[in-house]
Parts: structure tokens; C-alpha cells; sequence
């Protein structure tokens, strides 16, 4: 298992664009524009596909506004998550949250980043009460703290368990 | 040989009733086992299985290799039970199962038959006292489950008990008496069974016979999947064979008497009273297998709404009917 | 329960409610019902439950973690240790996201064959919810029926790819195996018999009193709850909203076929028992039309020994037998998938429990659990 290894860019660039890959990107571009318009423009780090799915990378400040904005937009109305997730990169924690339009077909991916150490972004109880347990776990596994979360226990593990095993640092034979 | 009841008490007449009790407690015993394997043949079949088949001829010994190996586990009193209580509570359940057995009448010939003048009455009162038993146990076992079980088992029966109770009065007022001999003899008198006069009765009788031996689908004292097993789950070894007796001995019981009150006890044309009793017997009991193959469980609300709202208005209507009837035929 | 009731000798409370005691009883981790090892905090005055904390995680094998260590192919094994009941479908969830990412073509018989064997595995894990949702419920005999159908389901996967239970039959890029000489005949003569079987156990089950009675307006959330608690499959469908990834979005090649979604109107148990039984057997129609087109070929498109999936990050789901079953996994350009995370149904639709539990009698308990279906090696994964 190579300890250190970091994915390298996302944007795989094959000499034929992937039609599809181009689409999400522009489809990401207008999700990008539609919250600088509403929200401040730096509200977005980085847009672009996640494969074939358009991506943004929102600041961790805003992380609970934008996700509640789209989800209560008329043009988006994101309001069904299909998938959260947490990925250790060494270097920093990423959130992912694949967000489906159940209505009006769209599917986004949003992430955000924080540092490792400590590791903190706003809860989304909020906003989709269905991420409870999701956070809940990627806080038991990742050691992410979701500030607002009314119930952040470990769900997988034991209370009294050490670490976090999906970091890549963790090391079942060190505690 | 027959009144040997009324005579005076000499020593062959105490010799013959403590003969009579232990063969009644045999044959009570045997009707058990055999209950409990035809039972697991009867749903094995119904449920496209096989059924006990390994210990003996067709499994036929299943039930006694089971009755041994209870009766010779370790005697397990947890240690956080009221221990008193605890030993108390199978007692408690089990003996009135076996008294009640002394009024049903087996035969024409009721040899080992007390010939009760209050033989309904009797079988109510002395059946009554086992929830006591099963309360006990719901309670002295201190665990939760078995503490809830009791309490729904208490409500049940008791609830039950008085549709129960009144689908009997009908039958009484029939015969006018509470001897159970004399109702069947009024029933043989009489030309039918009570099952027709009285059917609104016996339909009452057979759900709330049902309810009072805790069978599908009021099995909730027992159920399995929410009470794990309800009152007895801290029990095990001889003191649960106690409880599982008592359950089949009252299975046979209440056959007994469905068959005494309504279907003519051991009356009934060429057989010999105690085939027909026995035939009586065996359809009662499978029927009870035959529900407990085919319906899910109620809930308690329900359960117990089904006792005060339907069953006791039925009763009612049944015993004014059978009263109006009574006075102007 | 001997309650201390000190000086205040009133029997009823402000509420002018009867004064009882609580109880916290804890249901399992071994316990009949939960369906494995699931742990129910229940908080109970009488008979009503007051709140429930599920407490899970008893089954917690890590996969995730274990797959940043093993090579793709060496995943599916372990994905059929999720959701034991519908190992094929995860096997599929698992592959089709992998294809996705490597944009494979498959050949159009593992195409069919996959469809044929995920119908059939929706078909057996339905018909063991229902077996054991009657279970819970106190009749037995059901049980025992849909475990003598589900047999022959296994029977046919056994002979496919020689397992009974965790198959690993499917392949990124294909299945392992072909049909052997004569199956698909069998999964014909299967497909005639459990239509029967399945109008049957509507005629023995649908129309109990005490079964309607026990199911029907028990547990009842709307569309909004279930969307906003991120719950899918029939949990979902129950409320009467459409939303079945077969058709929302098409994967494979359901987009042939031609099936109904079935829809609850009140989200209650009932709705939720009765579209299982529905769902078996628009499965049952789309096996039957597979086995019509199913075209002869190879079974296993061209895929390199050592899978490397470039860099990036993909998601995919597929509706599984209890919702949607997704992965996500984000590849580093290596054999070995820098972080797999799964997207379980049993686990987001577990959550909604204690809500619909509160205020609850105990014996509902039973039903509403019973009705959520979860599979405890999904929920813990």
C-alpha cells in the first residue's frame, strides 16, 4: 500500500475529449455562475467533472449554504443525496456529495476540503437530514468533525475505539 | 362403580381415587407427548418439511428423548430472580392444568371422573389460578422480556376469560346444570349437540378457548419475535417442561371440555363413548395446529379490543337469545 | 413496576395520564427479530415506545478499508459479503462502476445473462423479505414456503457459478461463466412456476384480516421524509414516488425491457410488503423477456488480467434489492482503488427507525423494522 500516494489531477485530458466529460464541465461552469451570482464569487473553489458528472469545489465556509441553495433552487432543486463520502489525501480531507435533482434530472457533485488536522466542516444535518448517519460515520472512520451535528458519536466502531482507520496513516498495530 | 363418590371413605375407595388420579395423570402425561410430536409432524407437513423423524419409528420417541433431556439439564436459577417466586411460578401453572382434568368426563363410564355438580365452574375457577403462575414467572424471572410477556399473558387471559365464561352459560342454561356429565347427558337426551342450538356460543368458545391457551394467532404472551419467548424465557430444564406441560396438558383440557359442552362429550352413535370423546378431542387439537400453521399474530391493542368490543357483545347476544328461548320454549 | 411514588400520591401525571415508569429494553443484539445482529435501545412506558436508538456497527468488517488493499477483481468477493441476500446485485454495483470508469464494452450474452441472474436475486431476496416480514409477524408457515422457491434460485446460481450463497460470479466487463447446456431452459420453467407461486401467496397473504390489520397505516412516512432521509428502493416507492434507477436512470440494458415500477399510495407497512410481491413479479417478466433475447457470444469482454482504472474519481449507483446501491471509488491510476465507499440502502434507510418508532406500541415495533428491510452486513458493512 504506497502510504503516500495522492491521486494526481483530476482532469484526465486524452486527446479526444470525452463528449460527456465536456458537457459536465460546461454544465459545472453555469452551476459555478448561478452561485456567484447568489452567493459570493468565491463561494466556489474549483469546478469541473468528476468523470462524467459536473463538479464544484466549494469553500468550506460556505459548505451549508451552497448545498442548501441548491437544494432549494428553482433551476437545480438538489434535493436528494445519493452519496456522501470522505477521502483522506493525505494532505488534506475531502468531503464528496453526490446530489441528484429528483425532478429535474440534474446530478452534481459537490466537495469540500479541510485540512487533516483538525479536521472540521459544518454538518449538513440542516439541510438533508438524511447525511446524519453518513457524517456520523465518516467521522467515526475519518475523524472529521461536523460542527453542528446533533449527534456526532461513533456508529461503527466502539465508543472507546483509537484513531481512524480510513486515514491513510492509521495503523492498526500503533495505538 | 360408578358412584363410588357418594359412599362413605374406606380405604379400597382411597385406594381407588389415587388410582384413578394416576391414571389420569398418565393418560394426560401420553396425551402430551403424543400432542407435541403430532404437532411438529402437522406443521412440518403443512410447512412442505419433514417433521421429527430421527429418534425411533418414525420419530415417535422424539418427544420423550425431549422430555429427558430436560428433565436431566442443569437446574438453572438466575441470580438476579426472586428465587422463591421462581421455583413457585411453574408449580403454580401446573397443577390446576391437571385438577381441571378431574371433571371432564373421559366416558360414558365416568370412572375417574369427579362427578362435580359445579364442574363448569370448577374447570373456570381452578384454570383461572395459572395466570397466577405465568404472572409469577413474568415477574420473579426480573428480565424484561419476560416481565412483559407475564403482563400481556395476565391481560389476556383474564380478558378472555369472561367471553369465555359467559359462552358457557349459554350451554348451562341449555342443560340446566353445571354438572358436566349432566350436559352431555342433556345433549344426548336432547337429540343434538349443543354445537347447533349454540353456535353463536361455540364460535366464542373456540376463539377465546384459543386465547386462553395462548395459541396462534394470540400467541403473544409467547411471540417469539418480539418477546423472544415471553414469560418462560429465563426458564429452562424441568421448570420449563412445566410450563410447556401445562400449555398441552390445557390444550387437551379445553379440547375436553369443547367436546363435553358442545359436541356431546362422549355421546355419538356405534363407537364407544371414549373413541367418540377421543375423535372429539383430536379434532379440537388439530384445528388448533391448523390455525397455528396458517395465521400471523394479532397485536395486543387489537387483541384485547377483539375481547371487550366483539367477543363479550356476541356472548351477551347469545346468552339472551338462549335465555328467551329457554323461558318460552 | 413498584413505583416510588414519595409523597405525591396521584395516579395521573400533569398530562392527566396514567403515572408509569419507564424501561429501557434492549432489543438484541441477539434477538429474533432484528435480522441479524442489530441493536435496539428501546425507551418504553408499558407498552409504547417513548424513543429508540439503533445501535449498529456489530458487523463492521471494514470493507472499504479492505479494498484499498486488494486489486479490483479481488473486491467483488467481498462485495457479496454486503448484502448477503443479493450478492449479485452488489457484485454488479461494484463492476458497473468500475466500468464506467474504464468505458468497457460488454458483450451483449453477459449483458442478458447479468440481467437474468439479477432478476432472479431480486426475486429470492423479495421472497425472504416476505418469508420473514410474515415471521416477524407470528405466522411461520410463509417462511418456510418462499424458502422452498428461493431454493430453487439458489439451485440455478449453483449451477451457474457453483454457489450458493456468495456467488462472485460476475466480472468487470462480464460474468465468470457461461450459462451451462439446458439453464436457461430451467430459469424458463422457473420463471412459469413462481408467477404461479407468487398468485398464490397473494391469494394466502394479501387478504388476511390480521395481517391488514397489523400492516396497514403502521409506520407511515411521506415522500418528503423518505427523499430527505435519503432512502430508496421500496422504502422510497412506497409513498407512491416513482423513483426506481432502472428506469430514472437506465444502466445495463433495462431500457429493453419492459416492466412497470409499482407504486405504494400510503407508505405504511402494507405498501411496502405488497410492492415487494409486485416487484417480484415485474422481475419475473423481465427474466422472461431476456431469456427471449438472449443472443449467443462470448461472456467476458476484453479486459486486461491487472484492471488499472485511471485517475479520477467515479460513482455510480444501481437499484439494488433494498434501494439504491452505489460505489464510489476514486482511483489513483493504480490496481487497487485509493478509496472505495459504498452507498448502502439498508443503512440510509435504517435511519428514519427511531422517528417512525416514537410513540409506537411495542408489538409495532416488529412490523415497522420488519418492513424497513435491512440486511445486517449491508447496514454495517
Amino acid at each position: 500500500m504506497s502510504e503516500d500516494a495522492k491521486p494526481t489531477v483530476k482532469k484526465k485530458a486524452p486527446p479526444p475529449p470525452n463528449p460527456r466529460v465536456e458537457a459536465a464541465k460546461a454544465a459545472a461552469e453555469e452551476i459555478r455562475a448561478y452561485i456567484s451570482a447568489l452567493l459570493s464569487p468565491k463561494a466556489v473553489e474549483e469546478c469541473g467533472a468528476a468523470h462524467v458528472h459536473p463538479m464544484l469545489r466549494i469553500r468550506r465556509e460556505d459548505w451549508v449554504e451552497v448545498v442548501s441553495l441548491l437544494k432549494e433552487s428553482t433551476e437545480y432543486h438538489l434535493n436528494y443525496v445519493e452519496c456522501m463520502a470522505g477521502t483522506d489525501y493525505s494532505d488534506y480531507i475531502e468531503i464528496v456529495l453526490y446530489v441528484q435533482s429528483t425532478d429535474l434530472g440534474h446530478f452534481v457533485c459537490l466537495k469540500t476540503r479541510t485540512p487533516r488536522n483538525p479536521a472540521e466542516v459544518p454538518s449538513l444535518c440542516g439541510v438533508h437530514p438524511g447525511v446524519n448517519w453518513e457524517e456520523r460515520e465518516i467521522y467515526d472512520l475519518l475523524g472529521v468533525t461536523f460542527t453542528g451535528h446533533p449527534d456526532l458519536r461513533r456508529i461503527m466502531l466502539d465508543a472507546d475505539f483509537v484513531g481512524h482507520p480510513l486515514r491513510k496513516d492509521y495503523s492498526a498495530w500503533e495505538t | 362403580m360408578g358412584n363410588w363418590q357418594t359412599q362413605p371413605l374406606t380405604l379400597p375407595s382411597v385406594l381407588a381415587m389415587v388410582l384413578g388420579a394416576v391414571i389420569v395423570l398418565v393418560l394426560a402425561l401420553g396425551v402430551v407427548t403424543y400432542t407435541i410430536y403430532v404437532q411438529r409432524k402437522l406443521l412440518g407437513w403443512m410447512q412442505l418439511r419433514i417433521g421429527p423423524n430421527r429418534v425411533g419409528p418414525l420419530g415417535l420417541f422424539q418427544t420423550i428423548a425431549d422430555i429427558i433431556k430436560l428433565l436431566i439439564k442443569e437446574d438453572v436459577v438466575p441470580a438476579s430472580a426472586d428465587r422463591p417466586l421462581f421455583l413457585l411460578a411453574p408449580v403454580l401453572a401446573f397443577v390446576p392444568s391437571f385438577l381441571v382434568l378431574a371433571v371432564v368426563p373421559f366416558s360414558a363410564h365416568h370412572v375417574f371422573t369427579a362427578n362435580l355438580s359445579i364442574g363448569v365452574l370448577f374447570y373456570l375457577a381452578v384454570s383461572a389460578i395459572t395466570i397466577h403462575g405465568v404472572m409469577l414467572a413474568g415477574w420473579a424471572s426480573n428480565n424484561k422480556y419476560a416481565l412483559i410477556g407475564g403482563m400481556r399473558s395476565a391481560a389476556q387471559m383474564l380478558s378472555y376469560e369472561i367471553p369465555l365464561g359467559l359462552s358457557l352459560v349459554g350451554v348451562v342454561l341449555m342443560a340446566g346444570s353445571l354438572n358436566l356429565n349432566d350436559i352431555v347427558l342433556a345433549q344426548q337426551h336432547s337429540g343434538w349437540w349443543n354445537v347447533i342450538p349454540q353456535i353463536l356460543g361455540f364460535l366464542v368458545f373456540l376463539v377465546a378457548s384459543t386465547a386462553e391457551l395462548n395459541r396462534t394467532p394470540f400467541d403473544l404472551p409467547e411471540a417469539e419475535s418480539e418477546l423472544v419467548a415471553g414469560y418462560h424465557v429465563e426458564y429452562s430444564g424441568f421448570r420449563f417442561a412445566f410450563f410447556m406441560l401445562t400449555e398441552y396438558v390445557y390444550l387437551f383440557a379445553m379440547a375436553g371440555l369443547c367436546a363435553t359442552l358442545f359436541l356431546g362429550g362422549w355421546s355419538g352413535p356405534w363407537l364407544p363413548g371414549w373413541l367418540w370423546f377421543a375423535i372429539k378431542v383430536v379434532l379440537f387439537i388439530f384445528f388448533q395446529f391448523w390455525l397455528q400453521a396458517t395465521l400471523p399474530r394479532m397485536r395486543v391493542d387489537q387483541l384485547m379490543t377483539f375481547s371487550w368490543k366483539v367477543l363479550l357483545p356476541v356472548s351477551l347476544v347469545n346468552l339472551v337469545l338462549t335465555g328467551f328461548i329457554k323461558a318460552f320454549w | 413496576m413498584g413505583g416510588k411514588r414519595g409523597n405525591d400520591v396521584s395516579l395521573i401525571d400533569e398530562q392527566n395520564q396514567i403515572r408509569t415508569e419507564e424501561m429501557l429494553l434492549n432489543v438484541g443484539p441477539q434477538h429474533p427479530s432484528t435480522h441479524g445482529v442489530f441493536r435496539l435501545v428501546v425507551k418504553i412506558s408499558g407498552e409504547t415506545i417513548l424513543d429508540a436508538e439503533p445501535v449498529i456497527g456489530y458487523l463492521h468488517r471494514g470493507t472499504e478499508k479492505l479494498a484499498e488493499d486488494l486489486q479490483y477483481t479481488q473486491i467483488i468477493p467481498y462485495t457479496d459479503r454486503l448484502d448477503y441476500l443479493a450478492a449479485m446485485l452488489n457484485n454488479y454495483a461494484f463492476c458497473h462502476t468500475v466500468e464506467q470508469a474504464l468505458e468497457l464494452e460488454i458483450p451483449e450474452r453477459a449483458e442478458y445473462l447479468r440481467i437474468i441472474v439479477m432478476e432472479l436475486q431480486r426475486v429470492a431476496s423479495h421472497l425472504l423479505f416476505i418469508g420473514t416480514y410474515l415471521l416477524d409477524l407470528g405466522a411461520m408457515s410463509p417462511f418456510l414456503y418462499v424458502f422452498a422457491d428461493r431454493e430453487q434460485i439458489v439451485q440455478l446460481f449453483n449451477e451457474i457459478c457453483g454457489a450458493r450463497l456468495t456467488y462472485n460470479y460476475l466480472r468487470v466487463g462480464g460474468v465468470k461463466w457461461d450459462a451451462p447446456p439446458g439453464w436457461l431452459d430451467k430459469v424458463e420453467a422457473f420463471v412459469r412456476y413462481m408467477q404461479e407461486r407468487l398468485s398464490m401467496y397473494d391469494e394466502l397473504i394479501t387478504g388476511n384480516e390480521i395481517f391488514l390489520a397489523r400492516t396497514r397505516g403502521i409506520g407511515v412516512f411521506d415522500t418528503d421524509t423518505a427523499l430527505a432521509h435519503g432512502m430508496s428502493g421500496i422504502n422510497l416507492r412506497s409513498t407512491g414516488f416513482r423513483w426506481d434507477l432502472r428506469r430514472n436512470k437506465p444502466y445495463s440494458i433495462y431500457d429493453r425491457f419492459d416492466f412497470e415500477i409499482p407504486v405504494g399510495q400510503n407508505g405504511d407497512c402494507f405498501d411496502r410488503y405488497y410492492l415487494h410481491l409486485l416487484e417480484m413479479n415485474e422481475s419475473l417478466k423481465i427474466v422472461a423477456q431476456a431469456l427471449q433475447q438472449v443472443p449467443d457470444g462470448p461472456v467476458l469482454g476484453k479486459v486486461p488480467k491487472l484492471i488499472r482504472v485511471p485517475a479520477g474519481e467515479y460513482y455510480s449507483g444501481i437499484e439494488g434489492a433494498r434501494g439504491e446501491l452505489g460505489f464510489y471509488i476514486v482511483s489513483d491510476g493504480k490496481d487497487k482503488p485509493y478509496r472505495m465507499k459504498i452507498r448502502k440502502p439498508s443503512f440510509l434507510n435504517l435511519q428514519l427507525l427511531p422517528k417512525l418508532l416514537r410513540g409506537q406500541n411495542m408489538a409495532n415495533l416488529i412490523a415497522i423494522l420488519g418492513a424497513v428491510d435491512i440486511v445486517l452486513g449491508e447496514v454495517d458493512a
